[in-house]
């Protein structure tokens, strides 16, 4: 097992140096089957490491591969660990990311630079499983940047239109200022506990520090802000409805199922710390609430099939955060792994109605697409029941368990119910996009032309979106056994099941069966301010070009010239009028020098008779 | 008033100086721990350029292909004869080695010693290795080559010799030779301010200078060897009255600070950066930005008390040069001038690093010496190349050019990024160092730092955004990618900067021992 892991991350990496240094070389077909092949490769080692790891003691596995950097006391390697943790991330990256490549190989057939999409693609899963494997903050933050890189390029990947570079940009200087904070954040824990490999670093914090010590709140408040960025929760979310700018596979693959979630991983990763930090933990739940309820209701006001998606992406992990917050990690990455199946799922379904739809992404321009696509419009059915949560889908067992540690956990009921009308909202909004899309009156000009590289990933995740609740990786050995929820009254599960059933009801009265208009709602005076306001995702946007991007943009144009140069202008302006001043006294008038001469003299003898 | 008192003293000494050798002498070999080689090394690279440029000058000024032959084989005898110290090198030891010392002015009692330690060997490197980049880089020069050879060969030996010099007479006499041939490097060949270019550049540099001499000869006037030997210097400087070691300090920030440069004597920089020609500009920013770091660390080393004293100071301008240089940069229009103020912001994180004080900073700041000269070093190629190509440097005439020259997009967008910091490369880890070492200092004022960061961020992706992405415009349709050798030259920098940002232990081990040393005396 030692020997397979550090192979994991070396095949994608392999696979993206192949592609770069092949292009015009290697024949246009073999591309797709290097791209998908490497993380294929990389998904059946991952499946052997696996197998080993579940069937042996859990222990945790560290592979050092070389020294990386020494000097003083800052010693980080070049070193994997692979615990449960770790494992479930792998299985997500290498297992989801292959089918997403494999989807990739039909999507992006007749684009013209699928080269450079695959080598990227492959760079992204490399460093991606750098992040999850990585056993120092050192090597993590390699990956985590590594990932952010590569969401930059890909997002932008059609790069001749400049909304994409924007885009782009965006998301890499927004994430950029959470990922400073984390950089603060591995600074002070060296600064304080002289190391940065995860696991004696953990420990020592636990020997350093009390519960709520402040500078153990504060690293933890520190590495939150780089979980926020990463992984688009308040205030940092603006980034990722933008960055549906990128082709559709990306979206599913970076913007929903694997990037997205790092944050998720971090927390968790760091758990320890957390837990030494109480308040920045209560913080993260409440974090994770308005999150979810604020992106939930952005989503309902979308046309854009991609939008909703992505801000139904931002709610989801809202919950995860939701679950960090209030202790239940394993129910946090629970959900991060079904809802890595049913997004991805959703994310090419949506990839799939736009392949075949003339690159539409209005839902309302839509309608009917039932009949005409068959097997996005299942794709979609199978990915919103279990976005929804409905009863026995993979969303519902991990949802479910996040509701009710909510109930049990610190925040208690209000944490919950948070949490509920979001399961109300996701239903709304979920429902509303599947029946606005996909019923309704039929709609001209669609056909489905998938390959079968493109529907049989889709049938994959048809499956792990439905079944996927009931393969669990135990946890345990990573979080202790005191993580187990305690559980409320059946009550509050009763009701947590139902809610989403209520958000149906509404979108089917609203949009199925259109017994009320949606129209008027938003016409009238409190529906219109409000409308807008969700639409535009709670005015965050407008907010930080006034409060940051202005100001700055405004001292770069007023210093444009250096304004220091001033000062050196002014010292050779004054030399410059000395000079002039100088050279006017030297006139070649006799009658000035003899009165200059004689005024001088008199002032120097009375100088003299002064003193 | 100082300035009388100094001459002064020089004159009253000078008769004695000769007698004073032989003890300036054992002073001089404390710090030498190999016996001297038969063959000086040193010497031999400090003037193969010399060597090279006579040559030239005795071949006629039409026969360029000779003399750019020529050139080429000097830097490159050169750059392999620099390549083989480090085999030699104990990278255990802090002393000075391949040390080598004859008297040169007996009178002064200076002499023409050169050596090298683990903070001077990686800047004998850069210098060789970026100044064989620039002369293959000058394949676009065709006005007058043959003097235009020499110059740049001129330069080379200065810069060298500053980084070798162990002695401050030497040291300063080297320091002043590289501003001749750049003058005239940027006055000759420069872009059309090249004259205003050329005469700022000059003015500025020697207006540090003046006091920089001013602060040396305070430290030779009382100094007990009456002797300019590095050694002898750090002995007569410490033993200074603190408020002169101070004033001493002081001058010698001034000077070295004009070069690094620092906020606010930075303004000759994007003048001469723009105007000089792309070869030039490779070197200025690659290497000799350096020897004002270089001759800041060797006067922290002969003033350590001072720099304590000065230390809340220099973190101040270290924060303010980070996050002016980076805002400025953000919104130039011309390409040059934003890597030229990107530079004056990477070197403030020199500085940054070595206001720590402390080992992990100091580390930082000599590996962001090494990373900075090459990332400077291998930005200025590529867009003094594609200048070459298009004849624009406005970044707003620049398109989608990722389409046509894929190589250059490649390199250009590695380089920006290890520009940025991004994990991966040698910035990261100088990065890294640096901003450790200066968080146990600073405390919280390191946040500001974090500013800078992300201003740089901002202005690196603005550039890739501007140059390689965008629509098709018909002026960017037919450029050319990376000829074989540029494609060399650029891709052994970008090897460079990620080869030892993947593998920093090569660097680090060159020069970990000569920093602890260094690191100790605070």
């Amino acid at each position: 097992m030692q020997g397979l892991l550090p192979l994991i991350p070396l095949c994608p990496l392999l696979g993206c140096l192949a592609l770069i240094f092949g292009q015009g070389l290697m024949p246009r077909r073999a591309v797709p089957w290097v791209g998908a092949g490497s993380v294929g490769l990389a998904a059946l080692l991952t499946g052997m490491v696996g197998g080993q790891f579940l069937g042996g003691s859990l222990e945790p596995v560290t592979v050092t591969l070389w020294t990386w950097l020494r000097s003083g006391e800052l010693g980080p390697d070049f070193a994997l660990y692979l615990d449960a943790l770790s494992l479930s991330m792998l299985f997500i990256v290498t297992g989801v990311g292959f089918l997403i490549h494999v989807y990739s190989a039909g999507f992006m057939a007749d684009d013209p630079g699928s080269a450079r999409f695959f080598a990227y693609m492959n760079l992204f899963v490399a460093a991606m499983l750098i992040l999850v494997l990585a056993d120092n903050l050192v090597l993590l933050y390699l990956g985590w940047e590594g990932v952010g890189l590569c969401s930059y390029l890909l997002i932008g990947f059609w790069y001749q239109e400049p909304a994409n570079g924007a885009a782009a940009r965006k998301a890499f200087v927004t994430t950029r200022v959470g990922d400073t904070a984390l950089a603060l954040g591995l600074f002070l824990l060296f600064t304080e506990l002289r190391t940065l490999d995860i696991q004696p670093l953990m420990e020592a914090a636990l020997n350093h520090w009390t519960s709520g010590d402040p500078t153990a709140s504060l690293a933890a408040l520190l590495l939150l802000g780089g979980a926020v960025g990463k992984s688009a929760q308040l205030p940092l979310q603006t980034w990722l409805p933008d960055a549906m700018a990128g082709p559709t596979p990306i979206s599913a693959l970076i913007h929903a199922a694997t990037m997205v979630t790092a944050g998720v991983y971090l927390i968790a990763r760091m758990h320890s710390l957390f837990e030494l930090a109480p308040d920045v933990l209560l913080l993260v739940a409440v974090v994770g609430s308005v999150t979810l309820l604020m992106a939930g209701f952005s989503a309902l006001t979308q046309t854009d099939i991609k939008r909703i998606l992505a801000y139904s992406t931002i709610s989801q992990i809202g919950y995860m955060f939701l679950a960090l917050g209030v202790g239940a990690w394993p129910a946090a990455v629970f959900h991060l792994m079904t809802h890595a199946y049913f997004k991805a799922l959703l994310f090419l379904g949506a990839g799939a109605v736009i392949h075949s739809y003339h690159h539409e992404h209005d839902i309302f321009r839509m309608g009917g697409l039932r009949q005409r696509l068959p097997v996005a419009f299942w794709s979609f059915v199978f990915g919103s029941a279990a976005l929804m949560a409905l009863p026995f889908t993979s969303g519902y067992y991990s949802k479910h368990e996040i509701l009710l540690a909510a109930y049990a956990g610190r925040g208690g009921a209000w944490l919950w119910a948070g949490g509920l009308f979001g399961a109300m909202l996701t239903g709304l909004y979920s429902a509303r996009l599947l029946f606005v899309a996909f019923f309704g009156r039929a709609n001209t000009h669609a056909s489905e032309q998938l390959g079968l590289s493109m529907k049989l990933p889709l049938f994959v995740l048809c499956g792990l979106s439905l079944l996927g609740g009931f393969w669990v990786i135990p946890l345990a050995s990573v979080f202790g056994e005191t993580a187990v929820v305690p559980h409320p009254p059946d009550g509050i599960g009763l009701i947590s099941t139902f809610a989403p059933l209520v958000g149906i009801a509404i979108a089917a009265a609203f949009y199925w069966q259109r017994l009320y208009s949606s129209d008027n709602l938003m016409a009238s005076s409190l529906g219109q301010p409000l409308y807008r306001l969700w639409f535009s995702g709670w005015g965050f946007d407008w907010l930080y070009a006034r409060a940051f991007v202005e100001p700055f943009k405004w001292f770069a144009r007023i210093n444009q010239r250096d304004g220091i140069d001033g000062v050196y202008r002014g010292i050779a302006a004054l030399a410059r009028a000395g000079h002039a001043q100088a050279s006017a006294a030297q006139n070649g008038r006799l009658r000035w020098y003899v009165a200059s001469l004689v005024s001088g003299a008199v002032l120097v003898v009375a100088l003299g008779a002064w003193w | 008033m100082l300035f009388f008192a100094l001459f002064r003293g020089i004159a009253v000494r000078r008769p004695s100086a000769g007698n004073q050798e032989v003890r300036s002498d054992a002073n001089l070999h404390s710090r030498n721990s190999t016996a001297p080689d038969l063959v000086k090394i040193l010497s031999v690279i400090l003037w193969a350029p010399v060597v090279g440029a006579l040559l030239i000058a005795c071949v006629p000024a039409q026969r360029t292909r000779i003399v750019r032959a020529i050139a080429l084989g000097a830097a490159t005898a050169t750059l392999f004869l620099a390549a083989s110290l480090p085999f030699s090198f104990d990278s255990a030891s802090a002393d000075l080695q391949f040390f080598e010392r004859r008297a040169w002015n007996p009178a002064m009692g200076s002499f023409y010693a050169l050596g090298v330690d683990g903070i001077s060997l990686p800047m004998v490197l850069l210098s060789s290795l970026l100044s064989l980049v620039a002369t293959i880089a000058s394949s676009t020069i065709h006005r007058n080559v043959k003097g235009y050879c020499i110059w740049l060969l001129a330069l080379e030996f200065g810069m060298l010799g500053v980084f070798m010099a162990q002695d401050w007479a030497l040291f300063y006499v080297f320091w002043e030779l590289t501003l001749i041939p750049l003058f005239f490097l940027i006055d000759l060949w420069g872009g059309p301010y090249r004259h205003k270019a050329s005469l700022n550049f000059v003015l500025y540099t020697m207006g540090g200078s003046v006091f920089m001499l001013l602060a040396l000869l305070a430290v030779y006037k009382s100094s007990p060897d009456n002797s300019t030997a590095m050694d002898s210097m750090i002995t007569a400087a410490r033993a200074l009255p603190p408020g002169t070691q101070l004033l001493v300090f002081g001058g010698l920030l001034l000077g070295f600070g004009v070069k690094m440069p620092l906020f606010p004597i930075h303004g000759w920089l994007p003048l001469a950066h723009v105007e000089a020609p792309s070869p030039v500009s490779i070197l200025l920013s690659g290497a000799l930005l350096k020897m004002g770091a270089y001759g800041l660390l060797r006067s922290c080393e002969m003033l350590p008390a001072a720099v304590v004293e000065f230390q809340p100071w220099l973190l101040a301008i270290a924060l303010i040069t980070v996050i002016y240089g980076g805002l400025i940069a953000w919104r130039q229009t011309d390409l040059k001038a934003m890597i030229a103020y990107s530079s004056i912001s990477h070197m403030g994180l020199v500085l940054f690093g070595i206001a720590s004080l402390n080992m992990t900073g100091l580390l930082g700041a000599t590996l962001q010496m090494s990373a900075h000269g090459l990332v400077g070093g291998a930005l200025f190629l590529l867009i003094g190349l594609l200048y070459e190509r298009t004849h624009t440097r406005e970044i707003g005439d620049y398109s989608s050019l990722i389409k046509v020259t894929p190589r250059f997009a490649a390199l250009t967008t590695l380089t920006l990024l290890a520009a940025v910091g991004l994990p991966g490369s040698l910035s990261f880890v100088a990065e890294l160092h640096a901003l450790i070492g200066g968080i146990q200092r600073s405390g919280w004022w390191t946040l500001l730092l974090s500013i800078g960061i992300i201003v740089s961020a901002a202005y690196a992706f603005r550039t890739i955004g501007n140059l390689f992405t965008g629509p098709v415009r018909p002026a960017m349709a037919a450029v050319e990618d990376l000829r074989p050798a540029e494609l060399l030259a650029a891709g052994a920098l970008v090897a460079g900067i990620l080869g030892f940002g993947i593998a920093p232990a090569l660097p680090l081990d060159l020069i970990t021992a000569s920093v602890a040393r260094l690191s100790a005396i605070f």
